[in-house]
């Protein structure tokens, strides 16, 4: 009874907190602006649900977080004289006060997070494209709400720690702030707040959207390859194929054609200019189960070579076991954030900038890591591991307007390797020059580990020199265990060796369970720590 | 059978300050004892300790015979607790205040509305029983932690300064009910108020500088003075006055007196029963026509007790360190140091 009656006191009493109120106004208008302006930005340029809430998502991690933190933080040290004489020298255990203040923000934030998100959900579902389902919004959901309750057990148990209300919350702000550094240096990026901000666009991803893989185009038909199996009659209706060359003139197909086996789409009867670049755009097409394809892969742009064939060759795209990025040669891709779509052809990403891929889902799609779609800018598309290294000629004619430019002499930028990114089976790397591809396809040049020290051989390496990227096939790796590989005696094109200080990447697949456990331990252990702070604590 | 027992309670506030000092303390059932001393001595510490809202450095408190901390909301179940100028939830009115008191203390709807009216109504606060506690004043307050620490009906109630803060109507009517409820409650009640606590305990503890120098009856306290005196306010011309104070030095029982104006402190050398040389001592004022305006028996006794406790205890210097006390001025007893308040 006596918690039951804290638990209601302490509703009463933040129902009439002026910082709850002032929250919910401010929250209710933020809220209304940044979805109408969100909604018609997408109107313009497309944005796939996915990164429409995790936009919010992210938003009300990062900008309420403050009010949060306040409402922990002036939980105990605000009210310390009152708990004494007027809550405490009655019938009720310290355990179940401190217990009714946690529940009770945990319920009124929580509540407001929940409608709020799913205001968002609905929003994002109802007028974006929708490339998530309820398990992966459940999950997005669930991992944010676990930060945010977090953020409030720290806050409270700092609130135990400190009389002074301006401490708890100036030490509060320093600790979530603070920790995102602190975590990656120490190899737990999954339990900070910025690598939970990253990664939620995969999280809420469906991993079955279908992405737009690769194009390749003859002057009377055009291939396009995509990532999964696709729905035949909307993959096989020529209307949902937007074809636009320059200065604005449509090109329109006469048929469609679904291979399955493939995963690809044929679309014949076109009468393409030879040497023009054409950009594809896919709408309206979905998977078997009705999931749309992507907006943040759903064009991309093509060339026209001046040779033709009767139908442009095109890799398959075998699905799961892809690594990712691989085949997104210039298509549009998810950025750094990982869900707006990209311009067709964007710069690559910097390489200097940190690319983390810790949260890829390890599949293809929703995995795709961001800087190995925006970086993926090469002729050349992915290529079985199996396959022999194909000649220019044999090669997709998928051209990038920011292909990278010719070598000169002037770059001598010591390489070094940038990222990679693992299935079960395959393994990319990606440098930072071009190298030289003789070194880069020999297998012997990787040594490839997981943290116990064994050690995994590839089979073959093919070197995509537009992309910068080697990839390694015919491995059986574990995700559950980081995996690392470390590069040596590889040289770029003009004889720099690798820099022996960055000649090895991690590849650290972090899943859902990861952020929850990564959440929700900590949550429950501060816990406890503030309860048992609090039962030692003079009043 | 004693409801509170302390055994070498110690508390030291980190390593800045030392609030009590292997403090021991009995407090039987039926009794009303008076926690004594000056600002700073650790009345409000000790009883902080009582009830389980600091724990002692050292040492430990039972109350009903089991060990208080933190948790033990059970034992805190039968005790009604007074803060010093209490502080309440500010945004709560003395009617959701009550009820969420009665719920912790885990009484039904039924028992605690009309309590929790009734109480409103004997503390006075009716007509602000909807307004919010942030608007009230100390003494009303003050008025609503009397209700709060009734609310349960408790057996043994803890007041810390009570009067603190209360207008003239306010201290009597909250001494008249500590005396009512004296009757049926085991009470302990700190105060530096001297005379409220020669009103209504039976027994006494003094506290200075965290250490308990006295703990006994209060007629045990007075007994350490040593004498029985009364003082008499007087009417007349000064010269009268003067005639009059020369005729008393004649009277034997009578070994000083010292004038201040208009008023006559007067030591009796007998330390039982002084109704007869006080008698003499008015019939001589009657034959010389002084005019006696009041005569008061006890003011002054308990506060002198008290004093020559503190200044006895201060002089006793480094020897303190033993627990001794120096003898009293008068070579009576000394004080019960620790004991039961019924000696």
């Amino acid at each position: 009874m006596a918690s039951s009656a804290l638990f209601k006191a302490e509703l009463l009493t933040l129902s009439r907190s002026w910082v709850l109120r002032g929250w919910l106004i401010a929250l209710a208008l933020t809220e209304f602006f940044v979805l109408s302006i969100t909604l018609l930005q997408n109107r313009v340029r497309p944005t796939p649900a996915s990164g429409i809430l995790a936009t919010h998502l992210n938003g009300f991690l990062l900008i309420w977080s403050l009010v949060i933190i306040v409402l922990g933080a002036s939980s105990i040290s605000m009210e310390s004289d009152v708990i004494s004489d007027g809550i405490l020298s009655r019938a009720c255990t310290r355990t179940q006060y401190i217990a009714a203040k946690l529940l009770s923000r945990a319920f009124v934030v929580l509540g407001i997070y929940l409608l709020s998100s799913a205001i968002a959900s609905y929003c994002a579902w109802r007028f974006a494209a929708n490339d998530m389902t309820l398990a992966t919004v459940s999950a997005g959901v669930l991992v944010v709400g676990l930060a945010v309750l977090l953020m409030l057990a720290l806050g409270i148990a700092l609130s135990v720690l400190f009389n002074n209300t301006i401490f708890a919350v100036v030490g509060m702000l320093l600790l979530w702030y603070v920790a995102s550094p602190i975590f990656s240096f120490l190899g737990v990026d999954y339990l900070s707040p910025a690598s939970l901000t990253r990664n939620l666009p995969r999280i809420l991803k469906d991993p079955d959207a279908p992405l737009f893989l690769q194009g390749a185009a003859t002057t009377t038909s055009l291939t396009l390859a995509f990532s999964k199996n696709l729905d035949p009659p909307t993959a096989e209706d020529p209307a949902n194929f937007l074809l636009e060359g320059e200065a604005g003139v449509t090109y329109t197909a006469r048929t469609a054609v679904y291979d399955k086996a493939r995963t690809s789409v044929i679309l014949g009867g076109l009468e393409l200019p030879p040497g023009k670049t054409i950009k594809v755009t896919v709408r309206n097409v979905t998977n078997a189960g009705g999931v749309a394809i992507s907006p943040a892969a759903d064009s991309m742009t093509v060339t026209v070579p001046h040779a033709t064939s009767d139908v442009a060759p095109v890799a398959p795209s075998t699905g799961a076991d892809l690594p990712s990025g691989e085949s997104l040669t210039s298509a549009t891709a998810p950025t750094s954030s990982g869900y707006s779509a990209a311009p067709t052809g964007a710069t690559p990403r910097s390489v200097g900038s940190p690319a983390p891929v810790s949260g890829s889902r390890g599949t293809v799609g929703a995995a795709v890591p961001a800087a190995g779609l925006a970086g993926s800018q090469g002729s050349s598309g992915y290529r079985p591991p199996s396959d022999t290294p194909p000649s220019s000629a044999a090669a997709p004619r998928t051209v990038s307007p920011a292909q990278p430019a010719p070598d000169t002499p002037a770059i001598r930028a010591v390489p070094r390797v940038v990222l990679c990114i693992a299935t079960v089976s395959s393994l990319r790397v990606d440098f930072s020059e071009d190298m030289d591809p003789k070194d880069a396809e020999t297998v012997e040049n990787y040594i490839i580990e997981n943290p116990a020290g064994q050690t995994h051989p590839a089979i073959a390496a093919v070197y995509n020199a537009a992309a910068r990227t080697v990839l390694l096939s015919g491995l059986h790796l574990s995700l559950d265990d980081p995996t690392k590989v470390t590069v040596r005696n590889v040289k770029d094109r003009h004889g720099n060796p690798i820099s022996s200080r960055a000649n090895s990447a991690v590849y650290s697949e972090v899943t859902v369970w990861k952020y929850v456990l990564g959440f929700g331990i900590p949550t429950l252990l501060v816990s406890a720590l503030a309860m048992v702070w609090f039962s030692r604590r003079d009043l | 059978m004693s409801i509170l027992q302390t055994s070498n309670l110690t508390k030291l506030f980190g390593n800045r300050l030392i609030a009590l000092n292997g403090v021991n303390l009995t407090v039987e059932e039926g009794s009303v004892f008076g926690l004594l001393g000056p600002n700073g001595a650790g009345k409000t510490t000790l009883m902080k300790l009582l009830l389980g809202l600091q724990t002692p450095t050292a040492g430990h408190v039972e109350m009903f015979g089991q060990r208080m901390s933190p948790n033990a909301a059970h034992l805190r179940q039968r005790i009604g607790y007074l803060p010093t100028n209490p502080k309440f939830p500010p945004t709560m009115t003395p009617i959701t205040y009550l009820d969420l008191v009665g719920q912790l203390f885990g009484m039904s709807s039924e028992e605690r509305k009309p309590r929790l009216a009734s109480l409103i109504r004997a503390v006075d606060l009716l007509p602000a029983a909807s307004r919010p506690i942030k608007s009230f004043s100390t003494g009303m307050t003050t008025r609503l932690g009397i209700a709060a620490s009734l609310m349960n009906d408790p057996s043994f109630l803890i007041w810390d300064e009570p009067t603190a803060g209360l207008d003239p109507a306010g201290r009597k009517y909250t001494l008249d009910l500590l005396s009512e409820l004296g009757k049926t409650k085991t009470i302990m009640v700190s105060s530096h108020i001297l005379s409220d606590i020669d009103r209504v305990c039976d027994s006494v503890g003094i506290l200075h500088d965290g250490k308990l120098i006295f703990c006994g009856s209060v007629r045990t306290l007075k007994e350490t003075i040593g004498r029985n005196s009364v003082e008499i306010e007087m009417d007349g011309s000064e010269s009268l006055l003067d005639a009059f104070c020369l005729r008393l030095e004649s009277l034997p029982e009578i070994v000083v007196f010292e004038r201040k104006g208009a008023y006559l402190e007067v030591n009796f050398a007998v330390s039982e029963r002084i109704a007869a040389p006080l008698g003499r001592l008015l019939l001589l004022a009657a034959e010389m026509e002084v005019e006696i305006l009041s005569i008061s028996s006890t003011r002054g006794q308990t506060e002198d007790a008290f004093i020559h406790l503190l200044e006895a205890d201060q002089a006793h210097g480094f020897s303190r360190a033993y627990g001794a006390l120096p003898p009293t001025a008068h070579g009576l007893e000394r004080p019960v140091q620790g004991g039961t308040p019924h000696s």
